[in-house]
């Protein structure tokens, strides 16, 4: 069985195949944005034709990208008559605090292509019937708009569906070419302006993947490859059948790949609760992982666009490799946001940078090895750097410049690690670090410094870690109703009954999959809910297990206080067998040495260097050293020292 | 100790992040939908001299009076640990309905510092449900009135007795003293990372920091001639006649004074305004002339200097009545000072919609419990020299997110019949002015409403030339209300109400 995951980013295409016999083959090509599927194809031409591929998982930006750049279909929108406007009344609070200029990003639908609709639910059913006349104009004026899809958010459909269900209906009847995304279908939870948004999202980007998907599982069942899977916001896999009709559900495709990933590499070593940190060229993006199982919640939006769609919890911050320090008026120094990005890049590509960046001052610390090209076969010009920190403040050694740089990023990555741990309520300090991307594992030990942990994990091949998740993702379907009922009414069998259509619907879509059910509960009155399993579906566990979670997280809970079962949500899962994380091939290695470095703390050490993914299991790696890896590079700090695991991962633990 | 640039930016990150955390805990378990969906709440960190070392951005008139509030109660002599709660406008306080819990941090034994949480609660008693009466001449008839006091159980029944929604408040305040521990928790563990002394170093060199960029930018500012000007409120719910705000803006050694010398001594109704809202008002008008990144600490207003007459529209006295104040003469109190800046040649934008349109809802259940609703309407922005002002948003003193119609509908016997962009109601000019908003609610049940709206006789003032934005409107089942009123309705009954639009900037083909 060969498992093949393929990463589409903004700079390369990462592929990573696991082998029949365990071992890992990896392949990195320039992306081709103008059509990711090129640069897909000519990863799979890189691993070479020869190789019988049995399953293939693809992680796409495509989604995001189109919500960035603004670049989906023209949706026509009906909504319930009176409330045409909610997507541009959004929340009614502003885009910044204190900049009265700014403004929301636009809706994703043109204000002329929404259809208001004369009918009106309440939360106990009709207030005013929907007639035959009304749908038919409703489908007369869409139909006129000619649009390339189109959304339906009526209010109180989450309950009360019937209404979408007509109009849908005959819509898709009227314009059977045009998909229909209804709100019922896309999103059945209460609060009308985030599902409004997240529908509007689906109908935006539905034309879009599912034209992508279709093209590039068409051509990879060409290739002989029987199965084709797509990764989703929620760390499971979709078929393309099934991601064409959930496109809003890749909007985080991309980062979800490298969470499994974390996750399965933890699990590997036996670190089942992790903060997981992918440190990018403009951006790092922290996640969590708890008892093996990384945490899924509604994003709260991608790209300025509210989806409330299950997604592995991302936090980012604009602190990466590219991130340009600077210094403010007030004299603090500041990393971020603005990114030298890809092009020009960072001073030390000697590709016309002139400002410092994150990367520079890794260079100038010695961190990064000038002698080694990147991945992307630049040659590192250490002179170039230290001109452009030295520009910072030139009376001040480069190497002190270089190290408060470091330390203020370090802070930036803190505050996201912080913002998905302990404003959650939950202890780092218990748990590993795994940091990932090419520069994530330079400051492992720095973050878990900042946040008292104790344990970091660098993976084996921290560059194309979500390429491997790709690869080793368990298939995922995500089911999910709202129930809105007091605990105190729900008694014996009737909660085993209420999840009997989603355990339905759930396995029609991943037969053979391994079911787990959770219950989203809040105290009565609360806005936003507990996720708790459902454990055996008996009420009175779930009460428990949700008090115990709400003190947990929020410091308190009242046993007297009434508590509410908001919507029940089935995870429907078909795990892979677990990834072999063994040696790999494909790329060439850096030789083991010594070089001299300087630390954070701005002492001139000798450092070990280390061929990262390639170091015999078992050896012992004493701080300071230099984990030289293909794709990324990581450092053991004085006062820390690592072990080989049999995976190849480097376990980084405080002496 | 003196922080270098790289301690600064690395210790703002980690206070700021306590206030974020603070503020999550609490609107993710709170009951109420004013604190749960709207956010009608604020969450801060101060040192043990009482100056805000770190807040979560949420609400501009909270944070600003927060300083006041820790002030009184470290009157109170505190012991390490303690708890302590206010409303009293007269002692910290801003309305009766915002209810402040400050909790004295133990570290090492002593008094580290405050953690502070003030939510917006839509009952507290008083005259009429939702605390927030139109017509009030006292401030005893606003509600109960808590001055600084330690918070023991038998000070929350006695809370909980006099107000119409006891379950529902008691539920918002475990949400609240929840996110106090969790401020004081943040606090003592980056003590012990840190060390106690460089953590209180820290943060001493982080409100020098903010208040020299404060300074530094203010002695910047290009201004010629006097910066003064007059705006007005339209009544006060007892009496209809506009009520003068006068303001004298001058900016010496990076300082900036208001004066608000000329103002009308205080009204009879509930517009008047303790000097600590009138202190949030201003600062945030500095604010907003500051860069992003400035840190909000206790740095920025050490470059502000206000005064006011005592006994004025704007630094009342008890037992002056208030529940209108801290919302609506805010609002007014800004686009005064914003006015000023103008008149001295600043470039500023037009006046945005200046109210918050508050509308509170409150009646018995059939089984005869209680139930109170608190909202407050977004409106048009103003334009500013280059961008249209955003429609539909909250201006000003206050960021509050609306109440889902779903949640509106299945807790109270209310329903939402149009909520809609109110078109063309921003001012035209060069850049035009943001649109307001029309919301209808159709009472289902025997209902007591009331109103404390602004900018219902004087649309908001263009700038530069600009048009002024239209004016909002009350509307009865067609009817027209006034700008401060409580009402009864019956079943069936319709409240439409129109908020502003922004005024336009600068003279354009559409002027």
């Amino acid at each position: 069985m060969t498992r093949v995951g393929v990463d589409v980013g903004g700079t390369f295409t990462d592929l990573v195949a696991v082998m029949p016999d365990g071992t890992l083959e990896i392949r990195k090509v320039a992306s081709t944005p103008h059509d990711p599927a090129v640069g897909l194809f000519r990863a799979l031409d890189a691993l070479g034709g020869a190789q019988a591929i049995d399953v293939l998982v693809h992680g796409t930006t495509v989604a995001t990208n189109a919500l960035l750049e603004r670049r989906g279909a023209r949706v026509a929108l009906v909504t319930t008559a009176g409330f045409e406007d909610l997507l541009w009344l959004r929340r009614q609070d502003r885009a910044a605090l204190y900049e009265l200029a700014r403004d929301h990003p636009a809706p994703l639908v043109a204000r002329q292509d929404v259809v208001g609709a004369r009918e009106r639910m309440g939360p106990a059913g009709a207030i005013e019937e929907l007639s035959e006349r009304e749908v038919s104009r409703v489908v007369a004026e869409v139909r006129a708009l000619a649009p390339e899809s189109v959304a339906i958010a009526l209010l109180f459909a989450f309950r009360h569906p019937e209404h979408e269900r007509r109009l849908a209906a005959a819509l898709r009847a009227a314009c059977p070419d045009v998909p229909v995304a209804a709100s019922h279908e896309v999103l059945p939870v209460f609060r009308e302006y985030e599902r409004t948004s997240t529908t509007s999202a689906e109908a935006y980007l539905r034309p879009k993947i599912a034209s992508y998907v279709s093209r590039i599982a068409k051509a990879i069942k060409e290739r002989g490859v029987p199965t084709f899977r797509v990764m989703t916001s929620s760390g499971g896999t979709l078929g393309p059948e099934q991601a064409a009709r959930r496109a809003a559900s890749l909007a985080l495709s991309g980062p979800a790949g490298g969470v499994v990933g974390a996750r399965i590499v933890g699990a590997a070593v036996d670190a089942r609760d992790l903060l997981t940190l992918d440190m990018g060229g403009t951006s790092a993006d922290a996640s969590l992982v708890t008892g093996g199982i990384a945490l899924t919640e509604g994003a709260e939006s991608v790209a300025g666009v509210p989806l409330a769609l299950p997604a592995i919890l991302i936090e980012t911050v604009s602190a990466g490799g590219g991130s340009i320090a600077s210094l403010d008026d007030g004299g603090a120094l500041r990393v971020g946001p603005r990114s030298a990005g890809a092009d020009p890049g960072p001073a030390c590509y000697g590709r016309g940078g002139t400002e410092p960046t994150v990367t520079d001052a890794c260079l100038v610390l010695g961190w990064l090895d000038p002698h080694y090209p990147l991945a992307d076969s630049v040659r590192l010009d250490r002179a170039a750097a230290e001109r452009a920190l030295a520009g910072l403040a030139p009376a001040m050694d480069v190497c002190g410049i270089a190290a408060g740089i470091i330390e203020v990023a370090t802070a930036v990555m803190a505050r996201a690690l912080k913002r998905v741990s302990v404003a959650r309520g939950i202890d780092p300090r218990g748990m590993a670090l795994l940091p990932f991307g090419g520069a994530g594992p330079l400051f492992g030990c720095a973050l878990a410094d900042s946040l008292g942990m104790s344990r970091v994990v660098v993976p084996p091949h921290p560059g194309v870690l979500s390429a491997l998740g790709l690869a080793a993702a368990p298939e995922r379907v995500d089911v999910l109703a709202s129930l809105h009922r007091p605990l105190a009414d729900v008694h014996g069998p009737e909660l085993a009954s209420a999840f009997q259509p989603l355990m339905a619907a759930a396995a029609d879509s991943l037969p053979g999959a391994v079911m787990t059910r959770f219950v989203d509960c809040r105290f009565a009155g609360q806005g936003y809910e507990v996720t708790v399993p459902s454990q055996r579906d008996d009420p009175a566990l779930l009460g428990a297990a949700f008090l115990e979670a709400h003190r947990a997280r929020h410091g308190h809970a009242d046993p007297e206080q009434p508590v509410e079962l908001v919507n029940l949500r089935v995870v429907a899962e078909r795990p892979v067998p677990p990834a072999p994380l063994g040696r790999r091939s494909g790329i060439g290695i850096p030789s083991a040495g010594k070089r001299m470095i300087v630390t954070r703390d701005g002492k001139r050490v000798r450092a070990d260097v280390w061929p990262l993914g390639e170091i015999p299991a078992g050896r012992q790696l004493t701080g300071p050293a230099v984990l030289a890896g293909p794709d990324a590079t990581g450092l053991i700090e004085p006062g820390w020292r690592g072990a080989v695991h049999a995976s190849g991962a480097v376990i980084v633990e405080r002496l | 100790m003196r922080l270098d640039a790289v301690g600064l930016e690395v210790m703002a990150h980690a206070f700021a992040s306590i206030a974020e955390e603070m503020g999550l805990v609490l609107v993710y378990s709170a009951l109420s939908p004013n604190i749960r969906e709207r956010r009608d709440a604020s969450a801060a960190l101060f040192d043990a001299d009482g100056e805000m070392i770190a807040q979560a951005a949420h609400i501009p008139v909270h944070l600003g009076a927060l300083a006041d509030a820790v002030a009184a109660v470290r009157k109170l002599e505190p012991c390490p640990g303690e708890l302590f709660l206010l409303n009293d406008p007269y002692a910290g306080g801003s309305h009766l309905p915002d209810l402040t819990l400050i909790g004295a941090i133990d570290i090492e034994g002593g008094v580290g510092g405050y953690s502070v949480v003030r939510a917006h609660h839509s009952d507290v008693g008083g005259m009429t449900a939702g605390s927030m009466p139109a017509g009030a001449r006292e401030l005893y008839q606003e509600g109960l009135i808590i001055p600084p006091s330690r918070l023991t159980p038998d000070l929350e029944r006695l809370l909980l007795a006099n107000v119409r929604t006891p379950a529902m408040r008691r539920g918002d305040l475990a949400a609240q003293r929840a996110a106090v521990e969790r401020g004081a928790e943040g606090l003592r563990s980056l003590a012990r990372r840190h060390g106690w002394n460089a953590l209180r170093g820290a943060a001493r060199e982080l409100l020098d920091y903010a208040e020299r960029r404060t300074r530094t930018v203010l002695a910047k500012l290009r201004y010629e001639g006097r910066m003064e000007a007059t705006d007005c409120l339209e009544g006060d719910g007892v009496i209809d006649e506009d009520l003068p705000i006068r303001v004298r803006v001058t900016i010496e050694d990076g300082v900036f004074r208001a004066d608000f010398a000329g103002t009308r001594d205080a009204a009879p109704g509930n517009v008047n305004c303790p000097i600590a809202v009138t202190r949030s008002a201003v600062l945030f008008v500095v604010r907003t002339l500051l860069p992003d990144d400035v840190p909000m600490n206790g740095g920025v207003p050490r470059a502000i200097n206000v005064t006011a007459p005592r006994g004025c529209l704007v630094n009342a006295r008890p037992p002056s009545a208030v529940a209108a104040g801290n919302v609506e003469t805010s609002q007014r109190i800004a686009d005064t000072v914003f006015r000023a800046l103008a008149a001295g040649g600043c470039v500023v934008p037009a006046q945005g919609q200046g109210t918050m349109n508050n509308v509170t809802f409150g009646g018995s259940t059939e089984q005869g419990a209680g139930w109170t609703y608190y909202e407050t309407i977004g409106g048009g922005q103003g334009a500013s020299q280059g961008a249209n002002g955003p429609s539909g948003v909250h201006v000003g003193m206050s960021n509050t997110r609306n109440t889902p119609i779903e949640v509106l509908e299945m807790e109270h016997p209310l329903r939402v019949r149009t909520y809609a962009r109110r078109g063309d109601s921003g001012g035209k000019g060069m850049w035009t002015g943001g649109d307001g908003v029309v919301r209808e609610v159709e009472a289902l049940a025997p209902v007591e409403a009331t109103l404390l709206t602004e900018r219902r006789r004087h649309g908001p003032a263009g700038s530069a030339g600009g048009a002024d934005g239209l004016a909002g409107a009350n509307l009865l089942n067609g009817t027209e209300l006034p700008s401060k009123i409580t009402l009864r309705l019956a079943a069936g009954d319709v409240l439409r109400i129109e908020t502003p639009g922004g005024g336009g900037w600068g003279k354009g083909q559409n002027a």
